[in-house]
């Protein structure tokens, strides 16, 4: 008896969890945030570290990459 | 040859108004960062001279003095907390800051109460393992450090991780990049995590084996809330950073970040496959290790994808070369888990080696291979100031990258072993204890390894810090931003 | 994905999500067991332990003996504990209802020792052992703890509880010495023997 009422408190806890993550994504593709999505894979791209540079090398190891960027 | 001072005068036409220079980000988080590495590097060599003397006197008990604090439980105990919490922690909280701040384009304002909290951690923790030695310690694991300290190691855990949260509420970019939204989680979960378990377990404890599941519920995830979305936050970071290329698909990285969050928080019960606990709880945590696969797998995939056609990049980088070693032990160690966390595979490995080799592969093949990877990228880019040597980067890399290979690989067979031996009663238990020995042996051999590795980058590291900043090379060992290499051009013509 | 509270709930709720299954739900199944008998009107079970195997017990915990050894032998056909003798049933959720601290521990390089004291019953064993395993187990991996013994004159009359070394024991103590465990050891031995899983619970008969 006592297990039965766990497992109901469980199932509706677990509706519960489900259906507020649904609500939580339909509410962020409303709001916009998944507009230009693929974009903020670039955010970390400044033009200090700029794209296509290549950042990091052991010394006289440059890239063709980076020797291309630099010019 | 100064630092930039402001965006306005280094950016010119291109800066874009109230985003901050990265170099600016980075100065005003000079001195926290370096705090934190220098306690981690600190702690690491403290953790590795524990773990030395712990794993030889696994294998030759008499090896060392009959002296209460070197007790093997006290050792092995003091260990794990002081690499644990004190490199690990230290190492990830100024990885996670800076990370979070550049990319918030935001300054960390008011830094000095941010040292104050690190300084704070570092005294709970330094408190914390002399108790555990003398023997104040609890015997639960991953909470070994006495409850004394608990609330101060509480208190500054929650000031340090607000910055990074305070750093995201006042951030200045237009974009969230993925590696942020792993930082964020991370500084929200483990202070709830030990909070909630320091409760149950030490000042309310809570009945018979609740506490068991508490305690597995916080120790596995303090690897996979914790450790592992600041080490994923990392390799998602440098990875396109370095090589220059954005990340291949952001939206697997989406998938990857809430399939993590949803799933590894389930999994610790693995830990409990056979034991005094119900049995639904063992299956949820072993559907759940299962389901594990996921995450491990789109992260592998988008960051393989990333590095196709750069694998060359990745070798001729110091950061990338421990990261990228990183990222790979991720995936086979994670793939391995979601394996062990099977009963039938459990009911060999459990209580053996093989679930020790398997916590170090994961602790330290990837998260401090990572977190190495980021010192090597951050540390000159906080100085202005090169590495002092390529050659010590080198003995570091290959020493981490065999020492923990060789770990890994020993425990896990000499588990196996010892687990097949254990389960089958017509071998003595004697006999099967006498039948790990060797393999103990070899994982001292790579304790060795590690240790020389840990030596190598202390020494680099110290003669860094105490290199004058004239020191700043044009082909130095690891690369500063071509950026200020240019203005540092144009000042020297000047 | 950029808006903080969004992002905060999210977070908030696969922790609380877990925590409420994993936790509170064990909680709230385990929470009321209470000692139980067999049959009506017999003595219940588990017992509650004594004082001196309480301390005992933080003499355990104070070493760290759990980092080597468990106390949660699994069922008859899940792995070789039952026949090794470290349970003739598995241990179930009951049998640790008066622990305030639970040492299920997770490694067995030693053996499980949630049933040494029906396995292992006599204290000069316990004691040598302790002291030197390599005396009772050679080849043993196990750290001596001889700081928990201490080497003194022989009075009068040698103490009875004095460790009796085998013949020929090359660390044997000088003649007219001998060697006697402290209060520590001997708590720590009573607790040792005090581990019996040699009762019956209605949920956990033993294997045939």
């Amino acid at each position: 008896m006592e297990w039965n009422y766990c497992l109901t408190f469980i199932v509706f806890l677990g509706i519960f969890f489900f259906s507020s993550g649904i609500s939580a994504l339909v509410w962020a593709v409303r709001n916009g945030h998944f507009q230009k999505f693929d974009e903020q894979a670039r955010a970390i791209f400044t033009e200090e570290e700029p794209e296509g540079t290549h950042t990091d090398y052991f010394p006289g190891k440059m890239s063709v990459n980076s020797k291309i960027s630099n010019k | 040859m100064q630092l930039p001072a402001s965006s306005d005068d280094v950016l010119g036409p291109l800066a874009i108004r109230d985003q901050l220079s990265l170099t600016r980000i980075d100065a005003s988080l000079r001195f926290v960062c370096l705090f934190f590495f220098t306690a981690a590097l600190v702690w690491l060599l403290i953790g590795t001279v524990f773990a030395l003397l712990t794993s030889f006197s696994l294998h030759s008990p008499s090896l060392l003095p009959c002296w209460e604090w070197l007790t093997f439980g006290r050792i092995r105990s003091a260990h794990l907390n002081a690499v644990a919490f004190g490199w690990g922690n230290n190492a990830a909280f100024a990885v996670a800051i800076w990370i979070m701040a550049r990319l918030c384009r935001a300054e960390i304002r008011h830094g000095g109460l941010l040292l104050i909290a690190a300084i704070f951690w570092n005294i709970g923790l330094t408190v914390g393992i002399f108790g555990i030695l003398r023997g104040d310690i609890t015997s639960v694991e991953w909470l070994e450090m006495p409850t004394y300290v608990a609330p101060l190691l509480a208190v500054s855990y929650v000031l340090i991780g607000a910055w990074g949260v305070l750093a995201f509420a006042y951030k200045k970019s237009e974009h969230v990049y993925v590696s942020q939204w792993y930082i964020l989680a991370a500084l929200f979960w483990f202070p709830w995590l030990y909070t909630i378990v320091q409760i149950m377990i030490f000042f309310e404890p809570a009945l018979g084996t609740v506490q068991a599941i508490t305690n597995w519920w916080f120790g596995h995830n303090a690897l996979g809330l914790w450790f592992t979305p600041i080490g994923v936050a990392a390799a998602y970071y440098f990875l396109p950073k370095v090589l220059g290329v954005p990340i291949r698909s952001y939206y697997l990285s989406l998938l990857g970040f809430w399939s993590l969050a949803l799933f590894y928080n389930w999994a610790g019960m693995h830990h409990l496959i056979g034991g005094p606990i119900p049995v639904w709880v063992i299956s949820a945590g072993t559907v759940a290790s299962v389901m594990m696969v996921i995450p491990v797998i789109v992260t592998a995939i988008n960051h393989h994808m990333t590095t196709v056609g750069h694998f060359k990049s990745v070798w001729q980088s110091p950061t990338l070369r421990f990261v990228v070693f990183g990222a790979m032990s991720y995936t086979l160690s994670s793939l391995i888990g979601s394996t062990m966390a099977l009963r039938e595979v459990s009911q060999v490995t459990h209580f053996t080696h093989a679930v020790v080799g398997h916590a170090h592969h994961g602790a330290y093949g990837f998260f401090t291979m990572v977190m190495f990877g980021s010192i090597y990228y951050m540390m000159p880019r906080l100085l202005n100031r090169e590495w002092p040597s390529a050659c010590l980067i080198r003995i570091h890399f290959w020493c981490a990258a065999l020492g923990i290979t060789l770990m890994a690989v020993a425990l896990h067979i000499g588990g196996w072993i010892q687990g097949v031996e254990m389960n089958t009663p017509d071998i003595l238990f004697l006999q099967v204890v006498k039948n790990t020995v060797p393999w103990l042996k070899a994982r001292s051999v790579s304790g060795v390894l590690l240790a020389s590795g840990h030596v190598a980058f202390f020494v680099n590291f110290i003669w860094m810090l105490c290199r004058r900043s004239e020191a700043f090379a044009h082909e130095g060992p690891t690369l500063i931003p071509l950026f200020w290499k240019k203005e540092a051009a144009t000042d020297q013509q000047d | 994905m950029k808006n903080l509270p969004l992002l905060f709930c999210g977070i908030f709720f696969c922790l609380a999500f877990s925590w409420t299954g994993l936790i509170l739900s064990s909680q709230l199944q385990l929470g009321s067991l209470r000692p139980a008998a067999i049959e009506e009107g017999e003595l219940t079970y588990p017992r509650r332990p004594t004082g001196q195997a309480e301390q005992g017990k933080q003499e355990y915990i104070r070493l760290g003996c759990i980092y080597c050894h468990s106390q949660q032998p699994r069922m008859k056909g899940f792995g070789a504990d039952f026949e090794r003798g470290w349970g003739d049933r598995q241990s179930v959720p009951r049998d640790y209802i008066w622990q305030k601290r639970v040492l299920l521990g997770t490694m067995r390089t030693g053996p499980d020792l949630m049933n040494v004291g029906q396995r292992l019953t006599s204290a000069d064993w316990h004691h040598l052992h302790l002291y030197d395993p390599q005396i009772t187990s050679p080849g043993s991996i196990m750290t001596p703890f001889s700081y928990l013994y201490e080497t003194r004159r022989v009075g009068e009359v040698p103490s009875a509880d004095a460790l009796r070394f085998p013949p020929g024991y090359a660390m044997a103590p000088a003649e007219g010495y001998e060697i006697v465990p402290t209060d520590r050891a001997r708590l720590l031995v009573d607790y040792l023997l005090s581990l019996k899983l040699d009762y019956e619970l209605p949920e956990a008969k033993f294997s045939q």
